[in-house]
């Protein structure tokens, strides 16, 4: 089965691109079903938001408060989704560009990002595919999807290696602590209360020996399909648990760069 | 060649990041950096529990009777679909954040001046966020917002803030 499995560089940059189109489609929609919140009767509300900015030269003041201000951020989501559909669908070399820039406007609109490392995931690989489909250069597609497969396997590693460091993931009690946080809900406190103990130890150790294996993806095209179906599984349940529905999807477009270069490298 | 070496400067610079996370070098940083922090993520997710933070709010009936603080963000749980759009999950998780970034506001303001606190983006933002969740209570009505830390393994619960009178 595996080694029927081959992916070319424009298979794996069309997966990036459908997979993306429905990851930026979904977290413009989420931002405009919630847009009261970002009015001047709202708590985003750029009135406030614009104070940061008061350093910055008039001119481009004066174009944040064209474009981040409500009325016209609204109509730039309503563009971001428009695009990402079309991304999805209908692929054309500037539609990466032009998500890649309301992407970083609405991390800007949120004084840095809007859902942490799930934004930081979407702009990397949004910056991955503007550069691989800049031109019809093979090469530079290549090093696109290598600059996206390396952040991937950084995004585990990294945090794999941090959370080594950490006394309450070696004992046991990291998982038990991070579920039981307000912000997380009922569900996640349920699933708190039943990972004590031994099995709290177990499920700590689980997801470092996890993160930090994920480098082993680059040696073997077998492996690395293993892996990226743990890591789903591994979304999905932080999602379902923590709330955390777009590091499934931007993650998710990260996986055929990651794939593509170890059936390469193995080939 | 240049965007070959531009990308390999982005991941050496999230590695370098990264490195500094690891090795728990991070330093103050400017309001420029972080608004750009997206473009070098640090991937440290979860690395290190963080005490339970709390948000509250108490109000002063007419007679002047406070009532006691009670917390004011309330997680919304969802069924299956959240997985494909979590707007208010996710708009519950950005409130957090900003109660979350007036306290890493507050910790490097040299003095404890309740007017230099007033003056933070962060706490207009958090100001706005109860207004908010009074706006179906009398106008007039007087409120008090609290940050506290809860109480975890080995840490005793920390009252961070408490802000000054305030009127809907």
């Amino acid at each position: 089965m595996f080694s029927e499995l081959a992916l070319t560089t424009s298979e794996a940059l069309r997966a990036m691109e459908r997979l993306l189109g429905v990851a930026v489609a979904l977290q413009a929609l989420e931002l405009l079903l919630v847009r009261d919140a970002l009015s001047e009767t709202g708590v985003f509300r750029w009135s406030i938001l614009r104070r940061e900015f008061a350093a910055l030269p008039w001119l481009l003041r004066t174009l944040l408060d064209g474009v981040l201000s409500y009325r016209t951020f609204s109509l730039l989501l309503v563009l971001e989704l428009v695009a990402a559909l079309l991304l999805a669908c209908y692929p054309h070399p500037l539609l990466a560009p032009f998500l890649l820039l309301t992407t970083l406007l609405v991390c800007i609109r949120f004084r840095g990002t809007y859902n942490g490392g799930a934004d930081s995931m979407t702009v990397v690989l949004l910056i991955s595919l503007s550069l691989s489909r800049s031109s019809s250069s093979p090469l530079l597609a290549r090093a696109g999807l290598a600059y996206a497969a390396g952040q991937l396997t950084l995004s585990y590693c990294v945090a794999g290696l941090s959370k080594l460091r950490d006394p309450s993931w070696r004992s046991g009690t990291a998982l038990t602590e991070l579920l039981s946080l307000p912000q997380y809900g009922a569900r996640a406190l349920r699933a708190s209360g039943r990972l004590s103990g031994r099995l709290g130890l177990l499920g700590c150790w689980l997801v470092v020996a996890f993160e930090c294996a994920f480098a082993l993806a680059w040696l073997d095209a077998r492996l690395c399909l293993v892996l990226l179906l743990v890591a789903f599984c591994f979304h999905l349940a932080n999602a379902r648990l923590l709330g955390l529905n777009r590091f499934v999807w931007a993650w998710l477009a990260a996986y055929p760069a990651l794939l593509y270069w170890s059936l390469r490298l193995q080939a | 060649m240049i965007v070959y070496v531009a990308l390999l400067v982005l991941l050496s610079l999230t590695l370098l990041g990264a490195h500094q996370a690891l090795s728990g070098a991070g330093g103050p940083r400017s309001r420029a950096w972080v608004s750009l922090r997206v473009l070098l993520p640090s991937w440290r997710f979860f690395d290190r529990p963080t005490a339970p933070l709390v948000l509250s709010v108490r109000t002063a009936s007419e007679a002047g009777v406070w009532s006691a603080f009670e917390p004011l963000l309330q997680a919304t749980g969802g069924g299956l679909t959240t997985l494909l759009v979590n707007a208010r999950g996710n708009l519950h998780l950005a409130y957090h954040q900003l109660s979350e970034q007036l306290v890493s506001d507050l910790s490097v303001l040299s003095t404890d001046d309740a007017e230099a606190a007033r003056a933070l983006v962060s706490y207009e933002l958090v100001l706005a966020l109860v207004r908010s969740s009074l706006a179906a209570r009398a106008t007039g009505t007087r409120f008090q917002f609290r940050l506290r830390s809860e109480a975890r393994a080995g840490e005793p619960a920390q009252e961070l803030m408490t802000s000054e009178l305030h009127v809907l």
